[in-house]
This record gives structure tokens, C-alpha cells and sequence, in this order.
């Protein structure tokens, strides 16, 4: 076997290891812990592999009515991080695909709505950044190094 | 203006390494700032000055899950992710962030304002990664390489 070809074998295997379901969902799992992160800390981002901003303030009159809410200990009244209950942040999935994919949603339907009513109104959140995008290259390519040595061995 | 001194820093290697041994080094440079970051080192080798109490105290310390007593420079963790190798010339890599960065100024403000200094290694680091480039055959060198192009084909599975 030449080189190149040892190369080859060596990576289709790896893509192998790395693409099973249960390496896929420790990604998507990964990608869905930033996500949130970042959204408490009171950031979006309106398009895949965009910029994170600050999440539009809330309004005064939304403000005056979350004092009277029971609200997570991860936000205050004045916070704008898609926060009240936290239901809904907590709500976002990673779920795989049988075709090999991974989609980042919502299985319960109000929270879906939810998100697509905030996303509607202004505060995009549920894409990644292109910083996050690199969180995740490090991510995967320390999978990648468990799978190397695993088949180095 | 943000300084290009304070936000990268020059790695003089020896000069027969290969574009692509530079490229692995860079990359492996890369990876053990971050870990030494992650281990509350600076570059060279000595603990991170602690967070400031009112940093501490704030509720985007809580929401970052940071611990004040693991000063590690990560709050989103996106600073430390955007580490780049700027420039690769035969002796010199130059690894950092380039001065249109949206994190320059945060770089800046955390070594020259906050006196955390985390572009370099200590010299031994250093040493031992070069070490551990010279000793990759050929095949490991050119695995480590294409490896950019299959964790961008698992990340087509997410995006």
C-alpha cells in the first residue's frame, strides 16, 4: 500500500468512528451548550457563521412585568437574554438524524413557538457563530485524537 | 488602536521545517495555549493573576459557569477559539490574531491591561512540540493535515 493510499484508509476510518450516532450527538450536544451559554450571557446571532450581538433590550413596559415574575435565577428584570422561567433555552435539543444529520430544535411545540416568535421580533439565537463554529473545529478534532490513538494503537 | 505586539506573538523554529511541519507546529502551539489557559498559565508558565471580586460577583460569571479560584479566560470561550497562526514563514510562526479581529481588543485588554499574558509558551513547551513535529512520519504529518478538511465535512452534518 502506498502512502497516500495508508492516508486514505486511515481518514475513512476515522470519519467512520467520528460519524456514528453516538460521536454526532456529543457534537450537536456540544453546539447546544454554546448556544444557550451565549444566549444567557444576553448575546444572538442572526445568521450561521455571523457575528454575535447584543440581544435587543427589552421594552419598558416588559421590564415593569417580569418584576412580578418568577424568574430563573440565571436573569434579572432588565436582562434581555431569552430568559423568564428558562423553559424555553433548557427546551433546545440536539437530535440526530437518521440520514447521518444533526438538527438543533425543539420537541416541545411551545417552546418552538416561542423561539420562532422572539426570533421573528428581533433576537436571532439559534445559529452558530463563526467563533462557536471554531469552538466546535477544537472540539471535533479532540474526538478526532481519541479516535487517532484508538486506531493508532 | 490596538497594538500588533500585544495580540501576537513570534515562535522562531528551526528553519528546515516544512510549510506543513510549520502548519502542524502552529496548530499544536495553538492547542497547548489553550491548555495552558485552561491549567491558569501564563506564557511563561507562572499562575494568572485572579479575577477581579466585582467580575467574580457579576451574574455573567454565574451564567459562564466560571469558577473564581480557575482563572482561565474563558467566558463564551470564543476569544481563546479565534487563536490563529497569522503568519508562517521558514524559522518564524507568528500565532495570535490579526489586527481586524473582533477579539483584538479584548486580547489586548487582558495582557496589557490585566497583565494575563497568554500568547507563548515557555521555552521548554516550545521544545517539545517541535520535538514531537520532527519525530511524526510523513504519513502522521500528512494525516495531521487533511484532518482540517474531515472536521469540516463532521461539521457539514450540524450546519
Amino acid at each position: 500500500m502506498t502512502p497516500e493510499q495508508e492516508v486514505e484508509q486511515h481518514l475513512a476510518k476515522i470519519l467512520k468512528e467520528l460519524t456514528d450516532k453516538e460521536n454526532l450527538q456529543k457534537i450537536g450536544d456540544e453546539a447546544v451548550r454554546l448556544i444557550k451559554k451565549r444566549t444567557k450571557l444576553g448575546y444572538g446571532v442572526s445568521e450561521q457563521n455571523g457575528t454575535k450581538t447584543k440581544l435587543k433590550p427589552l421594552s419598558d413596559a416588559y421590564k415593569k412585568s417580569r418584576k412580578k415574575d418568577d424568574l430563573s435565577e440565571d436573569t434579572t428584570a432588565n436582562k434581555s437574554n431569552l430568559t423568564n422561567s428558562g423553559k424555553m433555552l433548557d427546551d433546545l435539543k440536539a437530535m440526530v438524524k437518521d440520514s447521518g444529520s444533526v438538527e438543533i430544535g425543539f420537541e416541545d411545540v411551545l417552546s418552538y413557538m416561542k423561539a420562532n416568535w422572539v426570533s421573528d421580533d428581533g433576537r436571532k439565537f439559534n445559529n452558530l457563530s463563526a467563533a462557536e463554529i471554531k469552538q466546535l473545529n477544537l472540539f471535533i478534532e479532540d474526538l478526532l485524537k481519541k479516535e487517532l490513538s484508538i486506531i493508532n494503537k | 488602536m490596538v497594538s500588533k505586539t500585544n495580540i501576537q506573538t513570534d515562535f522562531f523554529v528551526p528553519e528546515e521545517l516544512s510549510e506543513a511541519q510549520r502548519r502542524v507546529l502552529g496548530n499544536l502551539i495553538i492547542r497547548q495555549i489553550i491548555e495552558n489557559c485552561n491549567n491558569g498559565i501564563d506564557r511563561n508558565g507562572k499562575p494568572f493573576r485572579k479575577y477581579d471580586t466585582d467580575y467574580v460577583n457579576s451574574m455573567d460569571f454565574q451564567l459562564a459557569d466560571k469558577s473564581k479560584n480557575e482563572v482561565n479566560l474563558q467566558q463564551s470561550g470564543d476569544m481563546l477559539a479565534s487563536m490563529e497562526i497569522v503568519a508562517s514563514k521558514i524559522g518564524k510562526i507568528t500565532i495570535g490574531y490579526p489586527l481586524s479581529s473582533s477579539y483584538a481588543g479584548q486580547v489586548e485588554g487582558n495582557q496589557l491591561v490585566n497583565g494575563r499574558w497568554f500568547l507563548g509558551l515557555p521555552k521548554q513547551q516550545l521544545n517539545l512540540l517541535i520535538s514531537q513535529v520532527y519525530s511524526q512520519t510523513d504519513t502522521q504529518t500528512e494525516i495531521a493535515k487533511k484532518t482540517d478538511n474531515l472536521v469540516s465535512k463532521i461539521l457539514g452534518r450540524l450546519l
